[in-house]
């Protein structure tokens, strides 16, 4: 069992109630790939934004591609595309 | 890479936009060779059509306190291996700011104004993609998070 913080920026944190502030995963090894396919199915509307070349996930302050496998403990923040400027 | 006398900064104070050009017109007089100061002042409009009204009474900014300055300092960067530049000043609010509020300072030093315009409206159109920020615009009836618009990703992947 896989699990840590999960925070979520912007438009995502309409999304708290559903997703609460953790993920976890009950398999030894997962990528943000699929974490991300968990969260959807949890949370279709999220889909747009997931989906979007714009949207970012940062492991512990660093964004990272959605290849990237997750450890137990890491800290996973979702970024929906930017509005700044 | 930024260099040593660029500035960036993320806060929740009012910008200050006299006291942003003297620091880059500083630079630009300890320079060798000064030549042009652009400076960009983004400020709050008060109509925005994501409420139905379209008046917004606070714009909120949410950033990402953990890569906020680090990704200004990337698109920084970027800027650099464009273009000789002198100093690079990015400046920008989040919290709470109201109508004419400034949210946004650029400001670009260079030796010859062709390339601190270019410079500022890249980093304009770079912020607008890349920094960690998310507005949401708020009146006494409802709150709406800004969408990405399509015109500010295609200002940005034309560069």
């Amino acid at each position: 069992m896989l699990e840590g913080d999960l925070v979520l920026f912007g438009c995502l944190s309409d999304f708290e109630a559903q997703l609460g502030g953790r993920w976890s995963a009950s398999v030894s090894e997962t990528t943000i790939e699929a974490l991300l396919s968990d969260f959807v199915a949890r949370a279709p509307e999220m889909s747009d934004i997931v989906n979007s070349p714009y949207f970012k996930v940062a492991i512990n302050n660093k964004v990272q591609p959605k290849t990237f496998t997750l450890e137990h403990g890491d800290t996973v923040a979702l970024l929906p595309p930017v509005t700044g400027g | 890479m930024i260099e040593p006398n660029d500035h960036v900064l993320v806060t929740d104070q009012i910008l200050d936009v006299a006291s942003a050009y003297s620091v880059v017109k500083n630079s630009v007089i300890n320079a060798e060779e000064p030549g042009a100061v652009v400076v960009f002042v983004g400020l709050v409009r008060e109509f925005d059509n994501h409420l139905s009204s379209g008046r917004l009474q606070i714009l909120r900014l949410q950033h990402y306190p953990e890569l906020t300055e680090a990704s200004i300092a990337e698109v920084i960067g970027q800027a650099r291996e464009r273009w000789v530049l002198g100093t690079v000043l990015v400046q920008h609010r989040v919290g709470d700011l109201r109508p004419a509020d400034e949210i946004v300072v650029v400001a670009v030093t260079s030796k010859h104004r062709a390339q601190a315009f270019e410079a500022a409206r890249f980093l304009m159109d770079k912020l607008k993609t890349e920094v960690m920020l998310w507005k949401r615009v708020l009146n006494t009836d409802e709150a709406q998070w800004v969408a990405f618009k399509d015109s500010d990703a295609k200002a940005s992947s034309a560069w």
